[in-house]
């Protein structure tokens, strides 16, 4: 059967894309540019017996998410810059209370309310290191609303293995891009939905995890003992203070991410293999990237794009490989420079490693990346 | 096969409609196409623009860099491309809104008074579907019957068929200025 070929806002492709994951529940505060997320949510998951709430604020939408996934749905959020950094406390919880949910950050240009309606990537390091305390994370990063739907059934099934909130970093570019997409069926996806106790099992510790450093997760009501606890705890669920109990929680915590790194990253190639010169980005950016180097490649310059779907956890020891040799890299980013921080530490020192960056609230273009892989041509 | 569109006007003439449909009609046409989309804060008013690229392959950059046609509904949005750097770029700007005299305009620009032509036909709304007819026709890529099937389903019934005239209307200018060149 012929698929339908939609004209789609990136912004409700991200809905689509929760709604085929299983996500049943929203609650929000609407911002620009992610409104249309709030929108479209409050429309579809009523028509599917799910629950649409519209908070007071982003630190009520965030606790409210966290409570629907604790009884049992699969719940989201969406949110620009200025909500997102008020719900960095409550992520911290989710993270420590090990609760499944997808937070949407499509990302304007800041500090503050900055410019509301114009793109940035600039809370790419908040979305690394937002919370305090030691933890690892995972950030997805569309770069075309197809990956608005794809991705987010991703980051569906990874919060739902993983325990964990799976940051979705859109950014005005294409949360408020429309483009051709495709809304694939449920038996064409994988769907992953959180590991519960198996069957008889007599003595249920809510936080005794299994070999995948995972711990089976149930909803209050059920047959066992619940606990959800963000201060640190033992495998009871209980607070400790036990030095041995707290650094294998928060070793865990970070291992159950940082060593499943295989599964988590994801990532698109396009001529990384072969050329001299690879530029390494992620969302809105990338689509000026592949421009900028299909126009290179005309002019006879050997121009691969990697683009990352999973920004955090980082590529590392991947990127490190696939620059060897290379003549530069070019790092493009809507910020001042954050992810080419990354890069630089993942790759040999004799490479050289260049920022194209936009901060004044206008998308990336081809020409800005065209120029900068003049300078390190002429290095 | 490439081409890039802009509308430009201010908050509240339509002008990012105007490009949703024109991608919806080229999506339906069998194509390719984006669309990104500016605006300001405010609800009404402010430069608003919106770029949509139709192709018959990959989109790979979604921002018109070299547009075939601007669509141009306020003065505060022709302002910003009378610099326009495409030599075949075509520009048609509202001529009963825009005083265009105090502008040097080269042979690329094209007056019609749209939005007045809108309001003679009854619905004063209408300057982005007149607009969307201009671009449609100069474009050559988009199927007709696609194009007033996206327009139907837009819009309520009750202004349904006084849109369809303006797009006719729309599809009739383009061609004009099309064979005028």
């Amino acid at each position: 059967m012929k698929k339908k070929v939609r004209f789609m806002l990136g912004n409700e492709a991200i809905v689509e894309g929760a709604l085929l994951a299983g996500a049943t529940f929203f609650a929000g505060y609407p911002i620009t540019p992610s409104s249309e997320v709030a929108e479209r949510a409050s429309r579809r998951l009523p028509q599917i017996g799910g629950c649409y709430l519209q908070m007071e604020d982003e630190i009520a939408s965030i606790a409210a998410v966290i409570g629907a996934s604790i009884g049992g749905a699969k719940a989201f959020t969406a949110t620009s810059g200025p909500g997102f950094s008020l719900m960095q406390e409550n992520i911290g919880l989710a993270i420590m209370a090990e609760v499944p949910c997808v937070i949407v950050n499509v990302q304007r240009s800041g500090p503050s309310t900055g410019l509301a309606t114009r793109p940035a990537q600039a809370d790419i390091m908040q979305a690394r290191w937002g919370r305090h305390g030691d933890h690892s994370v995972i950030a997805l990063s569309p770069a075309t609303v197809q990956e608005c739907f794809d991705l987010m059934v991703q980051a569906f099934n990874m919060a739902e293995k993983y325990r964990c909130p799976v940051l979705f970093m859109a950014d005005e570019t294409v949360g408020h891009l429309r483009e051709n997409c495709v809304l694939r069926s449920r038996d064409e996806v994988e769907i992953v939905n959180r590991k519960r106790p198996p069957e008889g099992l007599e003595e249920y510790f809510p936080y005794k995890a299994d070999d995948d450093l995972v711990p089976p997760m149930v909803t209050p009501g059920s047959d066992y003992l619940t606990r959800f606890h963000s201060s640190t705890h033992n495998e009871k669920g209980l607070p400790t203070s036990s030095p041995q109990e707290a650094r294998k929680l928060i070793k865990r915590l970070y291992d159950k991410i940082e060593k499943n790194k295989d599964d988590i990253i994801k990532y698109r190639e396009f001529d990384v293999t072969e050329c001299e010169y690879l530029v390494i980005c992620f969302g809105g950016a990338v689509r000026a990237a592949r421009q900028a180097a299909m126009e290179a490649r005309e002019e006879g310059l050997s121009v691969g794009v990697l683009q990352l779907q999973t920004v955090w956890p980082f590529p590392a020891e991947y990127i490190s490989e696939i620059s060897k040799g290379k003549r530069g890299v070019i790092v493009p980013e809507m910020n001042m420079g954050q992810i080419i921080g990354e890069v630089r530490k993942a790759i040999p020192d004799e490479v050289p490693v260049l920022g194209a960056n936009r901060y004044d609230g206008e998308p990336l273009t081809p020409k800005e990346i065209i120029e900068v892989l003049g300078e390190v041509v002429s290095l | 096969m490439k081409y890039e569109v802009i509308f430009a006007g201010i908050g509240g003439q339509g002008v990012i409609l105007a490009g949703t449909l024109l991608g919806e009609a080229a999506v339906a046409s069998g194509l390719k196409a984006s669309q990104t989309q500016a605006y300001g804060v405010s609800a009404r008013g402010g430069f608003t623009k919106t770029d949509v690229v139709i192709s018959d392959g990959e989109i790979l950059f979604p921002y018109a860099l070299s547009p075939y046609i601007v669509v141009i509904l306020a003065e505060e949005a022709l302002v910003r491309y009378l610099d326009i750097e495409n030599k075949n770029c075509k520009v048609v700007y509202d001529s009963g809104l825009i005083d265009a005299s105090k502008y040097k305009l080269d042979s690329r620009f094209v007056g019609f008074p749209i939005t007045k032509t809108a309001i003679e036909m009854g619905s004063p709304k209408s300057a982005n579907v007149l607009s969307l007819g201009i671009v449609a026709s100069c474009l050559k890529a988009i199927s007709t019957e696609a194009l007033f099937r996206t327009l139907a389903e837009a819009f309520s019934p009750k202004i349904r068929d006084i849109n369809a005239k303006i797009l006719q209307k729309g599809i009739d200018v383009g061609n004009e200025i099309i064979s005028s060149r």
